[in-house]
């Protein structure tokens, strides 16, 4: 029988020290040369237990400390490495993207110049050919200004360009896939304040409006008294 | 530049650095002739893509985070630091680290702008993964298709730090240390991480047999 293992916050560490161990053993088994073969390959080295659950049928499979973790984190483990597979992009993009590190290695490469905002403003190579004009971040890379590691200063560089989002209009279109006219109408109002002289005129004109079918409303037989 | 050490929390003054990186050539083949950086391109290409399309859901955001990753990886390149430490073994790359922090920062971002534009559907995500698990025959082999669909479901609700550690786990075959670099956690922290959501899949898993009796 398995030793039962302290549960609770104190026992978690050591719970996952052991799945940890055993995740070790259960990726090194199998190899992920090709996908294809993957399930068929843990078919072999699995089996059904009368519950549907899988359970290694290979001893190597068992943690090397002889602990094995609980059997429904096995389980998912082995359901985890036939489903999360690897994935490889288009030969084309592949190719493509080839290309584009090339000619950002390439020493004579056709360059374009940028002025890259700094401590003083230099000016600086900026690869012209095929690289995403719509990265600014790369070109603070190429400046030196930015370590494209470091999260914080990722973020707060990506913050800083943001803003010249269309957030209003793009907000408009997000809330409803509303239509032209609508985001026309959101683009308009938020040029136009609230106190501007046609706004009044616009909310005097819809409040008769609502009089006015209140009105004919009350008029019909069955209608609101 | 940031912390590349392997989820270590002493000082940098005391880590000692030793040549182990096993991409230690490439890296400086790549260094001295920029067109080199080929090698280390082909190596990772599909780990960083895979990455990217789990974490976003989109073949096109995906190659769009991927060309990202390299350009920024490449022009960063003189700058990149080897921080592997002896106990980190043989496989150590701390190049590999440092390319999936540059990916998690891209894919980090792309999160942000896409939480300010229209949200794709979260049942995408689950979608891209039986797509890619479409080209393998899972049923009657080792797991079945309801299964894959319940597990990705587990992994699609995750919190955001689970599912980023048990990704780099599974999809690319992370040391716990590696992920601990990426994440720039413990490597206590990331086995916490992964063991809880490991727990979360085989909860959902249990559910799944249990509505299927």
């Amino acid at each position: 029988m398995r030793p039962k293992r302290a549960s609770g916050e104190g026992g978690e560490p050591v719970d996952a020290l052991v799945t940890d161990q055993y995740l070790d053993t259960l990726l090194a088994q199998v190899e992920r040369r090709a996908a294809g073969t993957l399930a068929g390959t843990l078919a072999r080295m699995t089996t059904r237990t009368a519950d549907g659950a899988l359970a290694p049928e290979d001893a190597a499979l068992q943690s090397s400390e002889g602990a094995d973790p609980d059997p429904a984190l096995r389980h998912a483990g082995l359901v985890l490495r036939a489903t999360l597979l690897r994935a490889h992009p288009s030969f084309r993009f592949e190719e493509r993207l080839a290309a584009q590190l090339a000619d950002l290695a390439a020493p004579g490469a056709p360059r374009a110049f940028t002025v890259v905002a700094g401590r003083s403003g230099d000016v600086i190579p900026f690869p012209a050919a095929d690289l995403p004009a719509e990265d600014p971040l790369l070109a603070a890379v190429l400046a030196g200004e930015l370590d494209p590691s470091d999260e914080i200063a990722v973020h707060r560089a990506d913050g800083v360009r943001s803003p010249s989002r269309p957030l209003l209009v793009g907000g408009a279109i997000t809330s409803a896939a509303i239509s032209l006219v609508g985001v026309a109408w959101v683009a308009w109002r938020a040029s136009h304040p609230a106190g501007a002289p046609m706004g009044r005129a616009a909310r005097a004109a819809h409040a008769r409006r609502i009089a006015d079918l209140a009105d004919l409303a009350a008029g019909i037989p069955g209608g609101p008294a | 530049m940031a912390r590349l050490g392997f989820g270590t929390t002493e000082p940098a003054s005391e880590r000692v650095v030793v040549a182990l990186d096993r991409d230690r050539p490439l890296v400086e083949a790549a260094r001295r002739d920029p067109a080199k950086f080929d090698a280390l391109y082909r190596k990772y290409l599909a780990q960083v893509y895979s990455y990217a399309l789990y974490e976003l859901a989109d073949h096109h955001a995906a190659e769009d985070a991927t060309e990202r990753t390299f350009l920024r990886a490449l022009a960063a390149l003189p700058r990149f630091r080897e921080l592997a430490r002896p106990e980190d073994g043989p496989e150590a790359s701390t190049f590999r680290v440092w390319l999936f922090r540059i990916a998690r920062n891209v894919v980090a971002n792309e999160r942000r702008s896409r939480r300010r534009r229209p949200a794709s559907s979260l049942d995408a995500v689950l979608d891209t993964g039986l797509a890619i698990a479409d080209g393998v025959d899972l049923e009657g082999d080792a797991v079945t298709r309801d299964e894959a669909a319940a597990a990705m479901r587990a992994v699609r609700d995750l919190p955001d730090d689970r599912r980023r550690a048990l990704l780099l786990r599974f999809v690319d075959e992370m040391s716990t240390a590696e992920i601990a670099g990426v994440l720039g956690r413990s490597e206590g922290a990331v086995r916490v991480l992964i063991h809880r959501a490991l727990g979360s899949v085989a909860h959902e898993l249990g559910h799944n047999r249990a509505s299927h009796r």
